[in-house]
């Protein structure tokens, strides 16, 4: 799952309630020079979102948690 | 030929000494030498009496002279012969060790050489002699499933070699197997500071970023190390610029923004709407990795983008210039 793919996930389940998060996620995407840093900026902002917006985390905690595994296997760690 | 002038006349019969520095004894027939233990006849080319160390050498006969090597070795005094040259040289047993020994070794020095030759990046990847040992094809205490046809091969060959063979084969099996491990653990060795390097990660304001070990990301490396441009494009008051900076391209986005977009899975609009570009390259001393952009499967991005990531702070020589009309 890439970022592209979890922002698309997001969509689905955050219009309307949520919409300002999609716009952060697009943001982080838009302002990436590379791959690894837009994948590290998304991953940052969703993992942050369990103490930010409980509700919101919970929404996509499995697709959040997939997206954080497979940025691990890519040697990128998620703090 | 003589020298003039220079004669030697033994008419007296005076000087006593003879064949090897040996004492005649002129008791018996005025024609032995006196060897200390034993009295030798150069006639008869034997000794006069048996071997006093006789039982020690079974293989030979009790009155042979220098174990029967005259050209190789001398008889000291009469017990055992001394050789001046190795006995490789003239018994056929240890001429077969010897040549054993050493095909044994050049055939290791070869397949280490067509094995580090065939691809030297590839050693680089290699943290520790076990794996070294396992590509060279000796090692099975890494043994994985899908390598187990290599490892029967070996355990074949031991057994042709070592277990059945003769004097030769087990010889040459056991010289180039050494040969082997001494040579895995000396490139250990010396792949020991780009083994640590492959451990290298950084820490960035997301989390943690590791080296890539791919044979990409290492030339990737080497290239940064020696004063790569590093590149980066973004919108002003939105991306990251100077110290704070942390993910860099080895290639300039600007000159084929499609191919930059793929190659280093950013959306296209990323580098046609953005508004500047910095270039920098690493300060002396920095930490940095080197990866692969990375895509998702089925993607249009290939990933194969070499980015670079510095610690903060990291580059030096930084210098942003706007874009304008980038879109168009």
């Amino acid at each position: 799952m890439d970022y592209q793919h979890i922002l698309n996930k997001a969509k689905d389940k955050y219009s309307g309630d949520f919409d300002y998060i999609i716009q952060e996620i697009e943001n982080c995407i838009a302002s990436g020079s590379t791959g690894g840093e837009i994948s590290s900026m998304v991953g940052k902002y969703l993992k942050d979102l369990k103490i930010k917006n409980n509700v919101a985390y919970l929404l996509l905690e499995k697709d959040i948690q997939s997206y954080l595994n497979e940025c691990k296997k890519q040697g990128l760690e998620i703090i | 030929m003589q020298m003039p002038g220079r004669i030697y006349n033994n008419s007296s019969n005076t000087y006593r000494y003879g064949f090897n520095g040996k004492e005649k004894d002129g008791d018996i027939d005025g024609n032995n030498y006196d060897y200390g233990f034993r009295i030798y006849n150069p006639g008869l080319v034997r000794f006069l009496s048996v071997d006093p160390l006789q039982k020690k050498y079974p293989e030979l006969t009790p009155y042979q002279f220098a174990s029967n090597c005259p050209i190789g070795a001398v008889d000291l005094d009469g017990l055992e012969a001394v050789w001046y040259t190795t006995p490789v040289m003239f018994s056929p047993k240890s001429a077969m060790i010897g040549k054993a020994v050493a095909d044994g070794v050049k055939a290791s020095v070869k397949k280490t050489w067509s094995f580090v030759t065939s691809d030297m990046w590839k050693a680089s990847t290699y943290i520790n002699a076990e794996e070294l040992l396992f590509e060279s094809g000796v090692s099975m205490s890494s043994v994985k499933v899908s390598q187990t046809p290599m490892v029967n091969a070996k355990v074949d060959d031991f057994i042709k070699n070592v277990i059945n063979g003769d004097i030769y084969s087990r010889t040459r099996y056991i010289s180039e197997f050494t040969t082997d491990v001494l040579t895995a653990y000396i490139t250990s060795k010396g792949l020991g500071s780009i083994g640590s390097f492959a451990n290298n990660f950084v820490k960035t304001n997301f989390g943690i970023a590791k080296q890539s070990l791919t044979i990409g990301a290492l030339k990737g490396a080497a290239e940064v190390k020696t004063g790569a441009t590093l590149y980066r494009i973004g919108t002003q008051g939105v991306s990251a610029q100077g110290e704070a900076a942390q993910f860099w391209s080895l290639e300039n986005p600007l000159l084929d923004p499609e191919g930059y977009a793929k190659k280093y899975n950013v959306p296209l609009a990323n580098v046609k709407n953005a508004n500047f570009i910095e270039v920098a390259t690493l300060k002396k001393g920095a930490n940095f990795v080197t990866r692969e952009a990375g895509s998702a499967p089925g993607s249009a991005n290939t990933g194969k983008g070499i980015e670079v990531v510095v610690d903060k702070a990291g580059t030096t020589n930084n210098k942003i210039t706007p874009i304008t009309n980038n879109s168009q």
